[in-house]
């Protein structure tokens, strides 16, 4: 049985559910969060282990007054050959999408992102489109690394 | 035995639902700010995702919908747009398959459930797919597959059915078993195999010959996948 979080039980932990343990609640599949360092905008998906996101299925937009993002990247998947959809790129594990945050006026409030995402458990189970408000966390911009001589 | 009766008790819980079911589609609504930046869709293009999405549960308690005792009486369209209703298969055992099309579980489990509903007629067995989707794509997908067992399709109003049986923030596919009363008996979460199926509707056929109450069944179905679950035989 897979061990459960925190997070509120899922429906499907009843009794009349035949097996009740055999599968993750979305929010505890596919963590999301997302940070803010300097103007560098990062989302970052925890995936539970014997779960996976489709990468054409992760859409990201920005909200706030004056905010704007571009150029955002995600690292190739891993290929996953469907049976009836063909070729797909998937995500196991974890997956970051990073983008430059750009302030178009000098008004611009704190940005928000609307993250949609979706994704399935490799034992058969898909979850529907998953869409979540995040507001970054602000963290400090990462240090160059020194170089050593 | 009367067949209405336990159509009719189920009408109750179907009224609730529908309240469950409003709820369910309001935590839908997008999220509309007064400014809104440039949508940006990061990975590569994609077809439409359906209507149906989880909702937030940071947003707030969904409504505390049970699974019911019994099938919840409920109509959908047919792939005709016909109105169909789920009484016209009491006094059957039902395999409610809910499945979407861009599901690739759901979609992998569908030539066993052909396999099922032709073997299990006899026993007065019947499998009816629900899709939770776009009748176009359900249409297609039916006739690309030959899909031979009842279909019944619907977007916002098959996620009331689905909330109608307790299931808050689907996932797919799902499979509730009624026995021929209409008595839930089992709901399995996931891609269905042989053993896990044959294991259900064995149990379910006891139901039906009165041999065993349907808790008693619910037990034996948890015990019997677990045993399968551990690689195990023994009864």
């Amino acid at each position: 049985m897979l061990a459960r979080g925190a997070v509120a039980r899922p429906w499907w932990d009843s009794a009349e559910v035949a097996n009740a343990g055999d599968f993750l609640p979305a929010d505890q599949a596919f963590r999301v969060s997302a940070d803010l360092a300097g103007r560098r905008l990062t989302v970052h998906w925890d995936i539970a282990s014997g779960y996976y996101l489709y990468r054409s299925r992760i859409h990201i937009r920005v909200q706030g007054a004056g905010r704007l993002a571009s150029g955002w990247r995600l690292p190739p998947g891993i290929a996953h050959t469907d049976r009836y959809f063909g070729p797909r790129q998937v995500y196991f594990h974890a997956v970051d999408a990073s983008a430059e945050l750009a302030r178009t006026s000098a008004q611009a409030a704190a940005p928000r992102l609307q993250v949609s995402y979706q994704g399935c458990a490799q034992a058969g189970l898909c979850y529907p489109r998953i869409v979540r408000t995040l507001v970054p966390e602000r963290v400090a911009p990462s240090s160059p690394v020194p170089v050593r001589r | 035995m009367s067949r209405a009766t336990p159509w009719l008790a189920a009408t109750a819980a179907l009224a609730a639902a529908w309240v469950g079911g409003r709820a369910y589609l309001a935590h839908e609504a997008p999220v509309h700010l007064a400014n809104t930046g440039i949508a940006v869709p990061v990975g590569e293009a994609s077809p439409p995702s359906p209507a149906d999405r989880i909702p937030d549960p940071r947003v707030g308690p969904l409504p505390g919908v049970r699974i019911p005792r019994r099938l919840p009486a409920f109509r959908l369209n047919d792939l005709a747009g016909r109105p169909e209703s789920i009484t016209r298969f009491a006094g059957r055992s039902l395999i409610l398959n809910f499945w979407a099309t861009w599901c690739a579980p759901c979609r992998r489990e569908i030539p066993l459930l052909q396999r099922i509903d032709r073997e299990w007629q006899a026993h007065r067995f019947t499998v009816v797919g629900i899709a939770v989707d776009r009748r176009p794509a359900v249409a297609a997908f039916v006739r690309r597959f030959k899909i031979a067992y009842p279909i019944l399709q619907g977007d916002r109003q098959a996620l009331g059915v689905v909330t109608s049986l307790g299931v808050a923030s689907p996932a797919f596919p799902f499979t509730v078993f009624t026995d021929r009363r209409g008595e839930i008996v089992a709901l399995y979460l996931g891609e269905l195999h042989r053993p896990q199926i044959e294991l259900i509707l064995d149990t379910v056929r006891e139901v039906d010959d009165h041999r065993i109450t349907v808790p008693a069944a619910q037990r034996a179905i948890a015990a019997g996948l677990d045993r399968l679950r551990r690689g195990t035989t023994t009864t």
